[in-house]
């Protein structure tokens, strides 16, 4: 299945290539975590997860066309 | 005393009488400084039922113990009056250089009373007051002032200034310390206009004492270093982007207010936030005092018809002059920005007004006629004409100058008012940042994101990250928050770093990095619960000043476009902010009636029952 990804903030160097918003061919019902590994993100990179928007984590499951946003955490507004 | 300077200056400008009198040791531990002492005063000495812009109201500046001091972030000060836009307390909170040099002139709190008869400002000269002349400086912007105050006393002088805006009684006008750090919120500036005071110059050598000097320094070593080791993993983003950068946050999350938060996602975010201004316009990051973060701009619009140079804009302004109006021209939106530096403006509510004279003008009830030119979302032209027309209450301007809430009432419709208790919101859809939508609601200066900014975890994933659109487990986070964001405002530092290296990293953020900094500055002793219950009595004393004041439950609320309207689109589409289900459990745990009214138990377990 295909699902989108963006990455913002310090996640953007973990893109495959040059944009960090792109799709990404995952197997069915792939969760976060998979899609972590594929873009090699590693485990001590703080990072937001949303998925469509909504609140997730590593363990959540994706759908085909779901669109992952992944950033560091913020500390001002 | 350590920590505090142990003096407060009493500035009468009716006769021209300057005092200094001694803080109450047991008074400066139970309310700290910051918001803390200035509720106090305001408390027994202000008649909460007086007229903001009369002369019996008055105007407070508190620093806090570690203000002044090396501890990080430990530059912050706060103004405190009651409020001519909303009449409820308002205390707005600035960093710079400023606050740091008031401590280090020998003072804990200023007092300012009464009213002058001519324009003076207050010359604080290493512990020696005086009120000087200002005629000549009435009519100058922030920026003039500050240069002519340095001028004719010290070129290391550091000033709180007003400026037109301020002398002309808009109801949001600011106070700009250090040219262009606001004391912002709810016209702390029309206060000090109305009392012919057009600003506060300092000049402080003194040292801050330490209690321990030994322990104070391996507690600064400590939590510094805690920061430092997170910089080393990559770019700290608060650092290379400042405050806007947080745009990436409530656009993906789908409360990015846009044109006056009919809906939470603006399709040219990418043209306004952080990374945007980087590449186009920042010269380079600027501390306040004492920071290791440096999330200050300053910036430059090279060329163009909105050339300029001066700082910002800060997250709040790209919401309030970007996608609240709609406008997606950075160039523009950094021009009002700095227009409003010089006039003496509080970006968000400026933002706000024009944001919802746009809606008015869009649904009709507005006209040409009304404002002298069409007014469109995305007019950066007009955003910066009427930025320039309310400093000076010019032409439509004037409407504008009397805040959103006036001016949508004046029109027969209030409901496009985003507002609570008159305070316009600040940058975040509380739709879908459901705990915040309590904090809008509760905060004792009306909307405040300031007073337990729940975006952190809703939003930030500082300390965690946790879902804004649940509201069932949002109360007891909120009081959490809002008491430690009080002892935040109350020992003069910034919440920016304090929510992440000064609280323990969950929920709880229990502010064991602040309990070390205050005992190692002041040598107070104070305990962990001891500290969670001044913030506490802090909130709860803002809360006494506000009820009788004439404000009760039915002011902790919203605007019905978000308890009555679902989000049309995006993340937080289909949904509503539960507010009343949130109150009567946040009032439960407060230990107030269901009427929003601190028990008699309540008040008496604070020791506040005698004020």
């Amino acid at each position: 299945m295909k699902v989108h990804v963006q990455l913002y903030v310090n996640l953007k160097k973990y893109a495959p290539a040059d944009d960090s918003a792109f799709e990404i061919q995952l197997e069915s019902g792939a969760r976060i975590k998979t899609l972590l590994e594929i873009l090699k993100i590693p485990s001590s990179e703080e990072r937001i997860v949303l998925v469509n928007g909504h609140h997730s984590d590593d363990l959540s499951s994706l759908k085909a066309g779901d669109t992952v946003t992944l950033f560091s955490p913020l500390s001002g507004g | 005393m350590h920590g505090w300077m142990g003096k407060i200056l009493r500035v009468n400008l009716s006769d021209g009488g300057i005092n200094e009198e001694a803080l109450d040791p047991q008074v400066a531990r139970d309310f700290i400084g910051g918001r803390g002492l200035a509720i106090y005063f305001m408390l027994k000495e202000v008649d909460p039922n007086c007229d903001a812009l009369g002369k019996e109201n008055k105007l407070i500046m508190t620093t806090g113990p570690l203000t002044g001091t090396k501890a990080p972030t430990g530059g912050r000060y706060m103004v405190t009056t009651k409020s001519p836009l909303t009449n409820a307390i308002t205390c707005s909170n600035s960093g710079g250089n400023f606050p740091a040099e008031l401590k280090r002139s020998g003072y804990d709190v200023i007092i300012v009373e009464g009213r002058a008869a001519e324009p003076v400002y207050l010359w604080i000269d290493d512990g020696k007051a005086e009120l000087r002349p200002a005629g000549h400086l009435w009519g100058k912007n922030t920026h003039e002032t500050d240069d002519a105050i340095r001028a004719e006393t010290d070129n290391k002088t550091k000033t709180a200034v007003i400026g037109p805006a301020g002398e002309k009684l808009v109801l949001f006008a600011s106070i700009m310390n250090d040219r262009d750090r606001a004391a912002g919120r709810a016209g702390v500036g029309a206060v000090m206009g109305a009392k012919k005071l057009k600003g506060v110059a300092v000049r402080g050598t003194k040292k801050v004492s330490m209690a321990s000097e030994e322990r104070f320094k391996e507690m600064n070593q400590k939590y510094r270093g805690q920061f430092k080791a997170v910089k080393k993993t990559g770019p700290y983003p608060l650092t290379t982007h400042g405050t806007a950068i947080t745009v990436v946050a409530t656009q993906t999350h789908g409360v990015f207010p846009t044109r006056n938060f009919q809906t939470g996602q603006f399709e040219e975010w990418e043209a306004i936030y952080g990374e945007a201004l980087t590449e186009k316009y920042l010269v380079k990051a600027k501390p306040c005092f004492s920071c290791p973060i440096a999330c200050g701009r300053v910036t430059k619009v090279p060329d163009g018809p909105f050339q300029g140079e001066g700082e910002g804009p800060e997250y709040e302004t790209v919401y309030a002059l970007g996608s609240d109006v709609g406008v997606g021209d950075l160039a523009a939106l950094t021009k009002a920005n700095y227009l409003c530096n010089e006039l003496g403006l509080d970006t968000i509510s400026m933002g706000s007004a024009i944001a919802c004279a746009m809606e008015l003008y869009e649904k009709g009830h507005l006209t040409e006629s009304d404002i002298g030119f069409p007014l469109a979302w995305g007019d950066g032209e007009a955003l910066v004409k009427l930025t320039h027309q309310t400093g000076m209450r010019e032409g439509f301007g004037d409407i504008l100058a009397e805040g959103s809430l006036r001016m949508a009432t004046h029109y027969g419709h209030s409901e496009f008012a985003m507002v609570s208790k008159g305070l316009d919101l600040p940058g975040y859809d509380p739709r879908g940042t459901q705990g915040l939508g309590l904090n809008y609601a509760t905060s004792p200066i009306g909307a405040s994101h300031m007073r337990g900014d729940l975006p952190y975890c809703e939003l930030l994933g500082v300390p965690v990250k946790i879902d804004g659109l649940t509201w069932d487990d949002k109360p007891p986070i909120v009081v959490k928050w809002q008491n430690v964001f009080s002892l935040i405002d109350a020992a003069g530092l910034c919440v920016f770093f304090s929510i992440r290296y000064l609280c323990d990293p969950t929920l709880e953020i229990r502010p064991e990095g602040i309990m070390d900094l205050l005992n190692a500055a002041t040598g107070a002793d104070y305990a962990l619960d001891e500290l969670e219950k001044i913030g506490d009595r802090i909130l709860n004393a803002e809360r006494l000043f506000l009820l009788r004041a004439g404000f009760d439950r039915r002011q902790d609320s919203l605007p019905a476009r978000f308890t009555n309207t679902p989000m049309p689109d995006g993340p937080a589409k289909g949904v509503v902010c539960h507010l009343d289900e949130m109150l009567e459990k946040y009032y439960q745990i407060r230990g107030w009636s269901q009427d929003g009214l601190p028990t008699e138990d309540k008040l008496k377990d604070l020791g506040l029952d005698g004020m």
